[in-house]
């Protein structure tokens, strides 16, 4: 398997440089993106020199962050649905309503888990996109209404490859290594697979670093507040995390972790949906609430209204939920106050008390010893919050954070440590999560605990329980249950060939290793007669080394093909800008240049080209259509237009005469 | 002689457990090995950590060096120091714990076990220090054993002395109100022991005419007593050679018993045959021997 990564990456090294031959120096810049379950940034050190100098990048329409959604267009390729448009951002969010079961957004909440989760189960009771199981693997993947299947790291790829290409245009060079940030609390399969959606969308990650380290790495790196406690409160749009790290020194230690990987901004939409819900049927008798939660797109509209009024209601202390035609004809105006969303609130603030306490707990420290703490995530806007933050440690939360987008500028931080861009400045991290492995009757053996820091590297010795035994079984979990069956399995690894001796006699040496992005590597080795027998475990994540390969190897195949559609677009972009504006001109000038013998073929022309550009656009993918012929019409048809004003100029100077 | 065995057993038991270390013992003897190889047998965690303090260092003056050393050694500044980074990371874990720590100091001082494939792993090379304590907790049981032992052998002592009396007094046809002679013979050929039995109680005559009674109340009573007064060097070789001579005597009585026993079914022919004598009584035991009436 070693060998076979490194073959892949060979490859993918050969491929990346013959398609950027024109930039033959690659970047070693590294971009820190955080990709959050509702939103994503991207940052950047601007400045080698001045570790405080981490920016945002911003994307193409100009925004500091940008929805975590991903639509496919089905209509745009009806026959080859491998080749659909798709659609990352606001674009998507845009047209959400209208095409609900094709954007898929919030699939961080998918990524890396089993079909048969029970957190998958009841997200596929509420999602409006299909939710389905992978044969091969039983993880989690998704379907768009003509049946394409792509799994949720694919998804994650295509807000990526975004992500990458909007930095490659902030920045004017090539991007290639990456830091991006994850939850707290994922495990295993879900941290390598988003590695590999940063895989897919070629993008060499670096490290996968947890979101609240990142939010104290960008708040202590300023030298005025390097020493003391730190607890990092992360409440976003879809995950909950409670970090506590000791910063000395340019040294940030985490010392304990905890969280909940399914509360956050969107269970707050859900509660003010429900509630509005109410408030219309029992303003509407005749209306039933299955009528409505049924309509997905009454439900989406229902749900971007909550989650304006939510925000709105972190600024003032009143407002209106207005939304017309709900249902029927039927209007909606419903007033609510801080106050009455607090209280609908309350159950899931509450819900993020336990865990803070707990990491209290497992740092060994009190509340009052926390220095600062820092709010992370845009749920953490409102006023409840901040004020049962204060309750639980005492002191207001520091405010000079930006909760959006510190987190984009911890990974990009934490990248500039690993180039080398930052010195003095180290990350210590630890593991959230329980590393352990089956014992007798089902009883899970903790082997690495929680709060280790990491990289971490531990040997078990094992032996046969039978003579000539041949071979053992050790399945590795990850949790805090006493029972496997409890926990997340993380792999199964098989050790076979063990030479033929009395029982307790082999030594099998199972060494357990956590690297530092907290992904698990399991090896075993076999020591009789001095030999070493080496297995290495294959994650048990949604895709293979096998499938991953395949899918870059398509996406380098297909890169030439984007690239050459992209030109194609940019083409006819401007040949459509060009229209525009010598139909703008011929209209504002129709009176003057109405006589000239040309007037009525230009326009003729136009209309032509008018009409060629439309059929390319509903068309991109048909390579028949001659873009340099439109782009070289438009050319010469803008010459035209501009000998006729000539000549319509010269023949207004005449009259006057 | 069974017996015997089940105290072998549990001293097997015993030595087996005191040298199956735990999992935290085996981890702290497979790093201390690695780093004893790497950088000498002077080599110990405190050394390995650069504390200032070496075995003084506080807990919390431990935690705060490795994250000093992390500045140098962690792979994120220099990825070719992963290996010695999970090293001092692990060091530190063992230390940062009080109990771990207490368990590393303890075989600092007195001894690390080496290691070898052949032996099954970790193996002291001389006499563990907690191994007198063990000594002393397998002599005790040995002698619980050697007492439940010898309890044991009393009964079925006693069971075979009072078989043979029974026997003797079935010959006696005076119903135990009257003197009976008998002779006891191993053999035709032999010339036999005088046996009287007198008013239901059996004697041996000896050579010189006196008479000794014959009763289970002669044997020696076990008690523990005579368990620990064996732990005493000076009288293992006395106890041992009395025990012999006690046990050949006895070995003796069992052989009778024996014999009686295997011949039991021969009696009613043989007392036939001695009937049709005239003049003299003749009378067969059970094993075939013949005891004769005295006028």
């Amino acid at each position: 398997m070693l060998k076979s990564g490194r073959l892949n990456f060979l490859k993918l090294n050969i491929n990346s440089r013959l398609l950027y031959s024109t930039n033959p120096q690659l970047t070693k810049k590294v971009i820190g993106i955080d990709l959050g379950t509702t939103n994503s940034a991207v940052a950047y050190i601007r400045d080698s020199n001045d570790k405080k100098s981490a920016t945002i990048i911003e994307n193409d329409e100009g925004q500091r962050t940008t929805p975590s959604i991903v639509a496919f267009d089905v209509k745009s390729s009806p026959q080859n649905k491998d080749q659909m448009k798709t659609l990352v951002g606001m674009a998507a969010k845009r047209q959400n309503a209208i095409n609900s079961e094709n954007t898929f957004f919030a699939t961080k909440r998918l990524i890396g888990r089993a079909f048969n989760d029970k957190e998958v189960q009841r997200d596929m009771a509420v999602m409006p996109y299909k939710i389905v199981k992978c044969e091969s693997n039983g993880q989690a993947y998704l379907s768009t209404s003509n049946g394409l299947i792509q799994s949720p790291s694919q998804i994650a790829s295509i807000l990526l490859k975004y992500l990458k290409q909007t930095s490659e245009e902030y920045l004017g060079e090539k991007v290639n290594l990456a830091v991006i940030t994850v939850p707290a609390y994922f495990n295993d399969s879900q941290r390598q697979a988003t590695k590999d959606a940063g895989k897919l969308a070629g993008l060499n990650v670096l490290r996968v670093i947890n979101e609240p380290t990142a939010a104290a790495l960008s708040f202590g790196i300023d030298d005025k507040r390097n020493n003391g406690l730190i607890a990092v409160y992360d409440l976003g749009g879809g995950t909950f995390d409670i970090s506590i790290l000791d910063i000395e020194d340019g040294v940030f230690e985490v010392r304990a972790t905890n969280g909940d990987t399914h509360l956050g901004g969107e269970d707050f939409d859900n509660v003010i949906v429900n509630y509005i819900i109410d408030t219309f049927i029992h303003e509407n008798p005749e209306i039933t609430r299955e009528e409505i939660t049924k309509n997905r797109e009454t439900m989406q509209r229902l749900k971007d209204v909550s989650e304006r009024a939510k925000i709105d209601l972190s600024h003032v202390k009143k407002t209106f939920i207005e939304l017309p035609f709900v249902y029927k004809s039927k209007h909606l105006r419903v007033p609510m106050t801080e106050e009455e969303l607090d209280n609908m609130t309350l159950s899931l603030i509450n819900r993020t008390i336990p865990p803070v306490k707990q990491a209290l707990k497992d740092a060994d420290i009190e509340p009052e010893d926390i220095d600062e703490v820092i709010l992370v995530g845009g749920m953490t806007r409102m006023p409840k919050i901040r004020s049962v933050v204060k309750d639980l440690f005492g002191k207001s939360p520091n405010s000079s954070v930006n909760p959006d987008e510190t987190v984009a500028l911890g990974a990009a931080i934490q990248g500039g440590i690993l180039s080398g861009e930052i010195k003095n400045v180290l990350l210590l991290d630890v593991t959230p999560l329980t590393l352990g492995i089956e014992t007798f009757g089902g009883a899970f053996s903790p082997l690495i605990p929680r709060n280790t820091t990491v990289p971490v590297k531990k040997t078990e010795i094992f032996s046969t329980g039978v003579d000539g035994q041949a071979g053992v079984d050790i399945k590795v979990f990850q949790g805090e249950r006493g029972l496997v069956r409890n926990n997340k399995l993380i792999g199964d690894l098989k050790l076979t060939g063990i030479t033929p001796l009395p029982k307790g006699i082999p030594q099998i040496y199972v060494t357990f290793d956590i690297d530092a992005d907290g992904i698990i590597n399991v090896s075993a080795a076999e020591k009789s007669s001095g030999k070493q027998q080496s297995i290495t475990v294959i994650p048990n994540s949604g895709l293979s080394e096998e499938e991953i390969a395949k899918l870059i190897e398509e996406a380098n195949a297909n890169r030439a093909q984007d690239n050459l559609i992209r030109q194609r677009l940019e083409l006819i972009s401007k040949a459509d800008i060009m229209i525009s504006d010598t139909e703008n001109l011929f209209k504002r000038y129709e009176k003057l240049i109405s006589s000239e013998k040309e007037y009525s073929n230009i326009v003729e022309d136009i209309k032509a080209l008018r009409q060629a550009i439309k059929n390319f656009k509903a068309n991109e993918n048909d390579m028949s259509i001659d873009v340099n012929g439109i782009k070289k019409a438009t050319d010469a048809l803008q010459g035209r237009a501009l000998k006729l004003f000539q000549s319509a100029t010269k023949n207004q100077q005449n009259q006057g005469k | 002689m069974n017996g015997y065995w089940k105290p072998a057993l549990v001293v097997l038991g015993l030595v087996s457990l005191s040298y199956a270390f735990t999992t935290i013992e085996t981890e702290i003897f497979q790093l201390q090995n690695e780093i004893s190889t790497k950088y000498g047998p002077d080599m110990n965690f405190y050394k390995f950590l650069k504390l200032p303090k070496l075995q003084n260092s506080s807990t919390k003056e431990i935690t705060k060096n490795l994250r000093k050393l992390s500045k140098k050694y962690h792979p994120d500044k220099n990825p070719k120091y992963r290996k010695l980074y999970e090293r001092l990371n692990l060091a530190t874990q063992i230390l940062s714990n009080s109990s771990n720590r207490k368990i590393y100091d303890y075989y600092l001082q007195n001894g690390f076990p080496n290691y070898d494939f052949h032996k099954g792993g970790f193996y002291f090379s001389r006499m563990k220090p907690k191994t007198w304590f063990l000594l002393a907790f397998i002599w005790i049981v040995v002698n619980i054993g050697q007492y439940i032992i010898s309890i044991i052998q009393y009964r079925s002592q006693r069971s075979r002395i009072e078989n043979f009396i029974s026997q003797c007094k079935q010959q006696d046809d005076t119903n135990g109100l009257g003197v009976k002679q008998l002779t006891f013979k191993q053999h035709e050929k032999d010339e036999g022991k005088s046996l009287v039995v007198r008013f239901s109680d059996v004697y041996v005559v000896e050579p010189d005419g006196s008479e000794t009674l014959i009763s289970p109340d002669t044997l020696d009573k076990p008690s523990v007593k005579n368990c620990l007064f064996w732990r005493i060097p000076a009288s293992v070789w006395n106890m041992t050679f009395g025990k012999s001579v006690g046990s050949a005597g006895k070995e003796e009585i069992i052989t009778d018993s024996k014999k009686y026993d295997g011949n039991q079914t021969k009696k009613g022919n043989k007392v036939k045959k001695g009937s049709a004598k005239k003049g003299q009584k003749k009378m067969e035991l059970p094993n075939g021997k013949v005891i004769y009436s005295r006028k």
